[in-house]
């Protein structure tokens, strides 16, 4: 498999386990389908809370366009959304989504792993993007289509009441759609859901300080794993043992200092959408002793709220304020603190920012940033062009050679050459 | 020229050749001025505050500074104006009020709070979705808030009296536009979309008193002069911001008649007024929820039965929906909009152009073939 695909082998054990798992559960969303269950496509941070507590088979619509990039098939699939008028300067991880729906000739990983919705539900959070995917996706196959509209954070730590109840009416929006759809709702099955999501924050609030450990004890891509299982799991794959088991297993290898680079000399963090067609870039560096210890995947759609937020007698409320509350939420603030914080707390040598030519949120903020992180904490950052999701744009070479002098000058820098 | 006969029509395309004239005038008398785009920023706020509202326009030029702030895959118009903010040609403004619509204005947002820390700006933190009547606590919080920063950048409070008045000034000012567009319904029309576009822009940039009065000159002189209009399809334009009227000319050099232009600097500012309302506040939120006109807001539906309008009322021929580069919410939009007026058998095209009009020759080829596949 290493040597076919772009991806690396998880290291830890139990990431293998949650990558079986996670492959399991699309085959199971495409069996399901075929007996005829309907199928409900989601955006990647719809609260999963809702859609697990009223029972709901559903797919984040937009991972399939990961995944189309991830197996190397970007190529194809953005040619066809682009051939169905979509622009090439748009997100190429949406429109490999688009493209995946424009076609009934699927093959190879999405033989198993794809199922048309019946139901559609967007959001306004975190860009346009997402909506305007779930537009497209929803008058592709004649679907209805429901839009969470998220305010942006104005407020700061606090948002106030009139937000949060805004917030929550648009959660109550999507409840109401799925009822009126024939799924039901109760409150208590809710109630259970964010306990289950408190729980979940704090495990993984425990796993991320594990991971700050010096020497780095997780590689890039089996973070990219754990992170984003939570995602993509079913209800009953997403077990609080193997999240347990990951917290277990790091601990075993802090405990014994091991570092997954035999003699780590730098901690990079990664400001962008790694290449999916090609995550074993992720791994590159370590050749130079240096290992990314944090990626902008874990800012999307990681565990960024404090588990306190989530509080199981309020859900909808807990929810509202999670969404709001997220540093990916515009405006800027919220991400320039994390990436500052995180890079304060993983210390970090240098961040490399890749800027996604098709993205219209991600370069917004990676001057600001690269800004902050230099004025706080004097680390700097190297701006490359580099679109993740769209491999006709890649140029490998090139991206290493800037990875490579960098690298070597942060190595300079620190008199560790 | 023909507005020879018009010089109230001569005197608002002047207007429109320099528009941040009018703010410098205004700041020269002593005024305060508050740039703001786009048509979500409330904009008789700013007016009763005793400020002049100055939608802020770009210049088809090539970015330079802003590119270190913007990365170049971003929006050009965004860019473009941040340029002229660092180039000093901004430099009247007192204030900047921004919405909350694409990715693009909350980068601006962000940049100026950033980086231009000497001219403070505000963003209206409006819903992206279209509400029912009984949802929109939420707006009106925001737009009291929006007043509140208003407030703070004038120096001085709104009262509702001012605020029912600058409603009500503005209110005749989209009248007034609307019924001057509505004379480019006759065939020939009354006048170019060129002509009507330069108009806009001036009406949208001069203080509200000034142009209600140029306008309703305007609407007495037109019949008195020959309709500049010949003989050709009706088209009517949609898309990105649009702050020149290159490619309206472009169009109708070309042949087409440009008779209702769909952009947010033009048609979609005036089309809709603000309905009465004891309460002026709640009037500006009903109104601003009303104008999901624009692909930042949903549902998608509201923008196509506002073209569907359009392309009705307007007798059109056929659609040109433009995009500006990296304009993420219209491209996503353009492919959506043109199947749906093809199923309605109305022929539409899709150009993506550079803010800096470059590439201008190429579009003005697919310009050309597309009038001339309507003839056939």
């Amino acid at each position: 498999m290493d040597e076919e695909l772009p991806l690396p082998s998880p290291d830890l054990p139990v990431v293998q386990d949650m990558q079986i798992a996670i492959a399991s559960k699309l085959a199971d969303i495409t069996r399901q389908k075929a007996e005829g269950r309907p199928v409900v496509w989601c955006s990647v941070l719809t609260p999963k809370e809702i859609l697990f507590s009223m029972d709901v088979a559903s797919l984040c619509g937009n991972v399939l366009g990961a995944y189309a990039s991830i197996f190397g098939m970007s190529a194809k699939y953005c040619q066809l959304a682009e051939d169905d008028g979509i622009a090439r300067d748009v997100c190429s991880v949406n429109r490999c989504t688009i493209g995946v729906c424009c076609t009934d000739d699927r093959e190879g990983f999405f033989e198993t792993a794809f199922a048309p919705p019946d139901l559609v539900i967007g959001s306004t959070f975190p860009c346009t993007a997402e909506a305007k995917t779930f537009l497209h996706v929803a008058k592709k196959y004649n679907v209805p289509y429901y839009v969470i509209d998220v305010p942006i954070n104005t407020w700061g730590d606090d948002p106030p009441k009139h937000a949060i109840d805004y917030m929550a009416s648009q959660l109550k929006g999507m409840i109401d759609f799925l009822r009126a759809h024939g799924y039901a709702f109760d409150m208590d099955n809710l109630k259970e859901e964010v306990a289950f999501a408190r729980r979940l924050n704090l495990l993984m609030q425990e796993i991320d300080l594990l991971k700050q450990a010096v020497p780095h004890p997780i590689r890039a891509f089996d973070t990219v794993i754990a992170m984003t299982a939570p995602l993509a799991l079913s209800k009953a794959g997403r077990q609080i043992e193997l999240f347990e088991r990951l917290r277990d297993e790091l601990k075993a290898r802090v405990d014994k200092g091991f570092g997954v680079v035999e003699e780590e000399k730098l901690r990079l963090l990664w400001c962008g959408l790694c290449p999916l067609y090609d995550f074993k870039l992720l791994n590159y560096p370590e050749k130079y002793g240096a290992v990314v210890v944090k990626s902008m995947l874990e800012f999307l759609v990681g565990f960024t709220c404090d588990p306190e937020t989530l509080d199981p007698e309020k859900p909808l409320e807990s929810m509202a304020r999670a969404q709001l509350l997220s540093p990916a939420n515009p405006p800027y603030r919220g991400a320039v603190d994390y990436f500052v914080r995180a890079a304060r707390d993983y210390k970090v040598d240098g961040i490399v920012g890749p800027v996604m030519r098709s993205c219209g949120l991600v370069p917004g903020m990676q001057r600001l940033v690269k800004d902050a992180v230099a004025r706080e904490l004097g680390i700097p950052t190297i701006l490359v062009d580099l679109d993740g999701g769209d491999q006709r744009e890649y140029d490998r070479a090139g991206l290493c050679s800037h990875l490579d002098a960098f690298i070597e000058t942060l190595l300079a820098r620190k008199g560790r050459r | 020229m023909a507005e020879t006969n018009v010089p109230s029509l001569a005197e608002l395309r002047e207007v429109a050749q320099d528009p941040s004239a009018v703010a410098r005038a205004w700041k020269a008398g002593g005024g305060r001025v508050a740039g703001c785009r786009c048509i979500f920023v409330p904009e008789e706020l700013i007016w009763a505050a005793g400020m002049l509202p100055h939608p802020l326009l770009g210049k088809p030029e090539p970015v330079r500074n802003a590119d270190a702030y913007f990365q170049s895959c971003s929006c050009e118009f965004a860019r473009n104006l941040f340029d002229m903010a660092l180039d000093g040609k901004l430099d009247f403004l007192d204030g900047l009020a921004l919405p909350n619509t694409c990715e693009a204005t909350r980068r601006l947002y962000d940049v100026w709070l950033g980086y231009k820390k000497d001219v403070p700006v505000l963003l209206l933190n409006n819903p992206q979705k279209l509400l029912e009547e009984g949802s929109l606590d939420f707006y009106m919080e925001e737009m009291r808030r929006f007043r509140t920063g208003v407030e703070a950048l004038a120096g001085r409070p709104v009262t509702d009296e001012d605020l029912r008045d600058a409603i009500a000034l503005n209110n005749r000012t989209r009248m007034l536009l609307r019924e001057i567009s509505s004379l480019r319904k006759k065939d020939p029309p009354a006048l170019t979309g060129e002509e009507m576009f330069d108009v806009a822009i001036a009406a949208s940039v001069l203080p509200r008193d000034r142009a209600n009065d140029l306008l309703g000159r305007l609407l007495l002189e037109i019949p008195r002069r020959e309709a500049p209009g010949r003989e050709g399809p009706r088209v009517l334009v949609t898309g990105s911001i649009m702050d020149n009227a290159a490619l309206i000319r472009m169009i109708e050099e070309e042949g087409g008649i440009v008779v209702a232009d769909d952009v947010c600097t033009t048609m979609k500012a005036y089309w809709k007024p603000v309905e009465k309302n004891d309460d002026p506040m709640m009037a500006l939120v009903r109104s601003m929820n009303e104008k999901a006109l624009c692909p930042c807001m949903h549902p998608f539906e509201a923008r196509m039965d506002f073209l569907v309008e359009l392309i009705e009322e307007y007798r059109v021929d056929a659609v040109v929906h433009f995009t500006l580069k990296y304009c993420h919410t219209f491209l996503f939009d353009a492919p959506l909009v043109r199947k749906e007026l093809e199923r309605r058998g109305i022929p539409a095209t899709v150009l993506e152009v550079g803010h800096d009009l470059s590439g201008l020759g190429q579009i003005r080829t697919r310009v050309q073939a597309f009038l001339e596949m309507l003839e056939v």
